[in-house]
């Protein structure tokens, strides 16, 4: 999976930061599980890690140390918003990021009081702020 | 320009920053004090950072994928917190304030609850040396009030001449004597204690109080316990305080008290940073990490004139081991060395300094004739004197000559050398006591008649005028020792 297109579809799989924290988790889990002496078999792995499975039927130790790594190159879009978000928020979010930032992108939705409402985003270290809290230091706060 | 401090630094600070720069880095991992961020994609080199929670940090190198920056406050962040830059470099606050004044390297009061100063203005910590248009060579003689380095080891104003020796053998307390000496003639003294106790800095305080040189002193300090990111600034930003008096006009003398301790500390940061260890476990750079901040000494051209920035770095050795690495490091940066010897220390001699194996590369240009001859016939006695100690040493006979270049030995080491702390002597001063012991003007042999006679000469010399001024004049005429000899043995009357 170590291609371009492999990431883009790695993606669009995982879509969030939090589903990549859990396919990690599982991955290691995995990897742990091929080094004892009864290694799980592809029945089991299917039961047991549904995430990999769906990604990479036929895993072994190599190709999952790979997965793990094009997991690790995933950019991150953050966005900071008032409260924690769904599912369906998430993959919205996910569809926007996807056509207007770019494709190799992971979504963290992360819950931060101070924003009050709106949005502050940053990827790759660049910061925008569309947050309520900073249109009412703007407006309000300016006037008083 | 925001401005910041690492005590009292306010979230508007963070968010202004964040809003103005509009770029964010989170942070990773975290080895306190040095805190690896993801972010910050034009983040350079030594530039400030402000952390969410109110850490000040300093970016300290740029990996391909990660920013390691250096806290600065004891406070550790969180992981995913977010980071932002300043586009600042470091930079202390400085002004005419800070005389009288105990601050710590950013430019706050280290009694907070006492003082709380606005600075005039901001200056870089750590700027590129002055390059060569700016120098001036060194002539101006610089008065330590010492005898022994006045005559044997003299220094110019605008020379770096490394202090080193043991623990515990008189360096802080000569130290002080020429802090006592310049201030009482005007000069702006900086004291930088790197890593120092509580006590030590009261100690350094309750000195200047008691003679009253505060007004013209800054003590630029860290505590043992500060985080060693602070500790590592102290001597950086001391020379900055130094920079801001000299282009006010002012000559500067600048003592840095310890810069092996100084070396440690940086040290410990580089080795957390998992920076490649070099000799002894130092880091590569830790030559250039002295001799930029050394360059920033000397005598130069200002606005306000030619003023002087002369800098007296400390060093400590083990066992009296001048070999070691950052001691040898520190004496090709410097312009000579002035040794204290642990031995002569036990001996009872202060101040404890081995003239043998002191040097001086620039100080004797700035002398006149008269001190240059003196210095000579001193330093050739001295010679003569260890000789013959050695001869003497192995119970021969000795003759009357030897007896006489002993007892003449015994009364320049045992008493016109002699210098408690605290008692600070003129340079005319100094030539008018060693011409008299030179050409035998005291007929007491006994130690203390002795002490009490060249007392009663200083006592007299700092309260009647018109004695110091008959001294001076003497002293002024002539550009030659045994010219002077003459002329006090002709009227020696007149000076006892």
């Amino acid at each position: 999976m170590p291609t371009e297109d492999g990431q883009q579809k790695l993606a669009e799989i995982v879509k969030t930061a939090d589903g990549r924290q859990r396919l990690v988790a599982q991955i290691d889990s995995l990897i742990n599980a091929f080094s004892k002496i009864n290694p799980p078999d592809a029945a089991e792995i299917q039961k047991n890690y549904p995430m990999v499975h769906e990604i990479l039927p036929g895993a072994n130790q190599e190709l999952l140390l790979k997965l793990k790594q094009d997991l690790q190159n995933l950019e991150e879009f953050t966005v900071n918003a008032p409260s924690a978000a769904q599912d369906q928020i998430s993959e919205i979010t996910h569809k926007w990021c996807k056509n207007n930032v770019g494709d190799n992108i992971l979504v963290n939705i992360v819950p931060s009081k101070e924003v009050l409402g709106g949005v502050t985003c940053s990827y790759k270290g660049r910061y925008r702020d569309f947050s309520l809290d900073k249109i009412i230091k703007e407006k309000v706060y300016a006037q008083i | 320009m925001l401005k910041y401090n690492y005590k009292n630094y306010t979230s508007d600070d963070y968010s202004a920053f964040l809003e103005d720069i509009q770029e964010v880095g989170y942070v990773e991992a975290c080895n306190h004090p040095i805190v690896y961020v993801r972010g910050l994609p034009t983040a350079k080199p030594k530039e400030i950072v402000l952390f969410e929670n109110g850490t000040v940090g300093q970016v300290m190198s740029l990996d391909e994928e990660l920013v390691e920056v250096v806290s600065l406050s004891h406070r550790t962040p969180s992981i995913s917190e977010k980071v932002c830059r300043t586009n600042n470099s470091l930079e202390m606050g400085v002004g005419g304030y800070l005389l009288g004044k105990v601050v710590d390297p950013l430019g706050k009061s280290m009694y907070q609850e006492v003082d709380r100063f606005t600075p005039e203005e901001y200056r870089n910590t750590d700027p590129k040396p002055a390059g060569i248009e700016k120098r001036v060579k060194i002539n101006q003689y610089l008065e330590t009030g010492v005898s022994v380095v006045d005559m044997l080891v003299p220094l110019g104003k605008g020379q770096r001449e490394l202090v080193i020796g043991d623990r515990k053998t008189g360096k802080t307390d000569f130290i002080l004597q020429v802090i006592l000496n310049q201030a009482k003639k005007g000069v702006v003294c900086i004291y930088a204690g790197i890593g120092k106790n509580a006590l030590d800095f009261k100690k350094v305080e309750s000195f200047m109080d008691s003679y009253e040189i505060r007004k013209n002193c800054v003590i630029v300090g860290t505590y043992s316990s500060d985080p060693p990111a602070i500790v590592s600034l102290t001597p950086y930003s001391a020379m900055t305080v130094a920079e801001y008096f000299m282009e006010r006009g002012e000559d500067v003398l600048l003592v840095l008290d310890d810069l092996t301790d100084h070396a440690k500390y940086y040290r410990e940061l580089s080795l957390i940073a998992k920076k490649f260890p070099g000799r002894a476990s130092y880091p590569a750079d830790i030559f250039y990490t002295h001799s930029r901040l050394l360059e920033r000494a000397g005598y130069f051209k200002t606005q306000k004139g030619i003023n002087a920035i002369t800098c007296l770095p400390v060093a400590e050795t083990v066992e009296g081991d001048i070999t070691g690495y950052i001691q040898t490091n520190l004496m090709s940066i410097t312009d000579g060395h002035i040794f204290f010897d642990k031995e002569l220390f036990l001996q009872g001699r202060r101040p404890s300094v081995n003239y043998f194996l002191s040097v001086t590369r620039v100080g004797r240009q700035t002398q006149t004739k008269l001190k240059w001859s003196v210095g000579r016939e001193l330093s050739n006695f001295l010679t003569l004197l260890e000789k013959t100690q050695s001869f003497v040493h192995f119970g021969a006979e000795i003759n009357e000559g030897i007896k006489a270049t002993l007892a003449m030995g015994d009364k320049i080491i045992g008493n016109f050398f002699n210098q408690p702390s605290g008692h600070v002597l003129d340079t005319n001063l100094q030539i008018l006591l060693f011409s008299l012991t030179w050409s035998q003007a005291f007929k007491e042999q006994d130690s203390e008649q002795l002490a009490d006679q060249h007392q009663k000469i200083v006592t007299k010399y700092t309260t009647d005028a018109s004695y110091k001024k008959l001294v001076d004049e003497i002293i002024a005429s002539c550009d030659d020792f045994n010219k002077l000899l003459g002329v006090i043995s002709a009227r020696q009357s007149d000076f006892i």
